[in-house]
């Protein structure tokens, strides 16, 4: 084989796997541009589509005092108390979380000035509103149950194979193709195709970025990388907890939201010490004398020997604050900041935090909704490139070329992918199957 | 004769309130944790009568101002907005207030109802004129005049604490 004919054989190989695996994630990538676009902007649609559960007129009098908000919200809404998210502006409405009588987590919305209680709602977490719980579940596909966050762990993967194969085509090669802008003059396929690689060389360190960033999520990569940084030192200190008693409760699971490397931590334990519960008061005054930021949630301990966690994230990263108190006691138990997280922990949350569009405010939400408006421009005219070429009633996949061998150079970086994404590595081996079983149906043909 | 009658209520609770052709019968509070600012009040209200009437207001010596309230339910979201007007209580039919639906908004409470209490309301209608109602205060969780609330969860207290 000459330099030529294998660079073209390479060339060729690329562009099949380039199309094969756009066709499959397309839908994918389509579905988490349009979602992730929409919640970047949660809070502002949050304040739209709710503003008259979420904000109050402001008033110049103090706001009552957050025995005396979650007490009316208790007597409108009988139930368990479970959270009290004060006001963070002067405008908005206290939230109060109580497990109802049905069984079910509700938001109860109070106006801080008066305790009347202007409405409640399904408790939706972090997300705010059950509109938006859908589209973070429908972003990371777990409507689907873990399956669904399989699925996105893998289009996330393949999505950086995209990203890599796509600039390998991209490289002009002295061919006269659209590289920063479409050719001039170029009309039907070759506009769309300049457009594709244009839009692509663009917005390709954002898909990486957004893919990565995504990741530590998810149930394969996410825990393989969790593991692995621990093992190396990198997770949180170990000696951090030492001087206070354990529970066996993930972090994970007792709040609405975790700083990701402390996710599996365990929640500290309250004494039981026969007391009566401090007054939550006391606790608000307390976390609020250590300087945690305005917005802040509050959890109340659901048994006896639960603590309360007072914990924010806000867009500043360096006033991220988790505070654990002894319900009993209202001692802090373990109060955290960024700094406490380890390098990894600090640069998971920043990278969360640009990702959901926080980072660097109004500016970072109009990057990324380009970006994702982007990704779902490179998927239509994909599918364009591919529509207008595809011959009537087929497939019109690259052809497998009769003599299937993977380039050498390729198969390195296959497997090396294939280790770092696993899942990636799995699809990549099924298409293989698939196209050496093509391959050897059509040797048998034509023998 | 209506402070006769509202003396005669209160000794005997059972006894529905009757200004001439309104009727308030079941009329109850919840209980309030300590601090509560607020406090809701249900009622049914019967129009014998065969003119159309109206609730338009009440007032009582535990609350700085009373409001009437609606709830409206949308999805998984109830909102809770003042009623400036009202509620309607067309003649010859009956109009309940009840915790899922309008009701009475006690604000601004210069003392805690106590389960077992029976406190005055003060209602205004727009042609019977005001009616003293007895209100039973029953437990923070009722749902009904004669519902004791229990064998359902019990809210928790950590809000009512203060030492
Ligand atoms: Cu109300």
């Amino acid at each position: 084989m000459t330099a030529t004919a294998r660079s073209s054989a390479l060339y060729r190989a690329v562009w099949r796997w380039h199309f094969y695996a756009g066709l499959i994630v397309l839908p994918f990538v389509i579905l988490i541009a349009v979602t992730g676009a929409i919640y970047l902007f949660k809070d502002e649609i949050n304040d739209a589509a709710y503003g008259d559960l979420r904000l109050v007129p402001a008033q110049e009098v103090p706001a009552l005092p957050p025995s005396a908000i979650t007490a009316a919200a208790l007597g409108m809404h009988p139930g368990v108390l479970r959270g009290y998210s004060p006001p963070a502006t002067r405008d908005r409405a206290a939230q109060v979380k109580i497990a109802g009588e049905d069984g079910l987590k509700d938001t109860v919305y109070v106006d801080p000035y008066t305790g009347v209680v202007i409405g409640t709602a399904w408790d939706s977490g972090v997300s705010g509103s059950t509109a938006m719980w859908v589209v973070r579940k429908l972003h990371s596909l777990e409507y689907a149950g873990w399956i669904g966050n399989r699925i996105i762990e893998a289009v996330a993967g393949w999505m950086v194979l995209l990203v890599a194969t796509g600039i390998y085509l991209w490289l002009p090669r002295g061919r006269n193709v659209g590289t920063f802008r479409p050719r001039k003059g170029a009309k039907g396929r070759p506009w769309w195709r300049d457009l594709h690689a244009a839009t692509g060389i663009y917005v390709a360190g954002f898909i990486v970025f957004l893919a990565m960033t995504g990741l530590p999520w998810s149930g394969v990569w996410g825990k393989q990388f969790y593991d692995l940084s621990y093992a190396a030192g990198l997770g949180m200190p170990d000696g951090y907890w030492n001087d206070v008693p354990l529970s066996t409760v993930p972090m994970a699971e007792a709040l609405d939201r975790a700083p990701w490397i402390a996710e599996h931590q365990p929640m500290p334990m309250s004494q039981p010490t026969g007391g009566i519960p401090a007054a939550l008061d006391d606790v608000v005054r307390k976390v609020e004398a250590l300087g945690i930021h305005p917005g802040y949630d509050l959890a109340i301990p659901g048994d006896a020997t639960g603590v309360f966690t007072a914990s924010v994230y806000p867009d500043d990263i360096a006033q991220e604050r988790v505070i654990h108190l002894d319900q009993y006691s209202g001692e802090v138990l373990f109060d955290m900041d960024l700094s406490g997280l380890g390098t990894l922990g600090r640069l998971a949350e920043w990278g969360v935090s640009i990702h959901m569009g926080q980072a660097f405010g109004l500016a970072n939400q109009i990057v990324l909704l380009i970006a994702c408006a982007a990704m779902v421009l490179m998927c239509v005219s994909g599918a364009v490139i591919w529509w207008k070429r595809r011959p009537a009633g087929s497939l019109g996949a690259p052809a497998v070329p009769a003599d299937w061998t993977i380039p050498r150079g390729i198969l390195i970086i296959a497997v090396l992918l294939g280790i770092f994404f696993p899942l990636v590595g799995f699809s990549m081996l099924a298409i293989a199957a698939i196209e050496l079983g093509l391959t050897a149906t059509r040797r048998l043909r034509t023998a | 004769m209506k402070t006769i009658f509202a003396a005669v209520a209160l000794s005997l609770v059972a006894l529905p309130s009757v200004a001439q052709d309104i009727e308030v019968r079941e009329a109850f509070a919840r209980a309030t944790l300590p601090n509560a600012p607020v406090a809701g009040g249900y009622l049914t209200v019967a129009n014998h009568g065969d003119r159309d009437d109206r609730l338009t207001g009440a007032r009582a010596d535990f609350a700085g101002e009373a409001q009437i309230h609606e709830m409206t339910h949308s999805g998984d979201v109830m909102r809770m907005r003042e009623l400036p007007d009202g509620v309607a209580i067309p003649a010859g039919q009956e109009v309940h207030l009840s915790t899922g639906s309008n009701h009475l908004m006690f604000m601004r409470l210069n003392r805690g109802l106590v389960q077992g209490d029976t406190v005055t309301v003060t209602l205004t209608f727009e042609k019977a004129g005001d009616i003293d109602v007895p209100f039973i205060v029953g437990p923070i969780n009722a749902r009904s005049f004669d519902d004791d609330g229990s064998g359902r969860t019990a809210p928790a207290d950590h809000g009512g604490h203060s030492h």
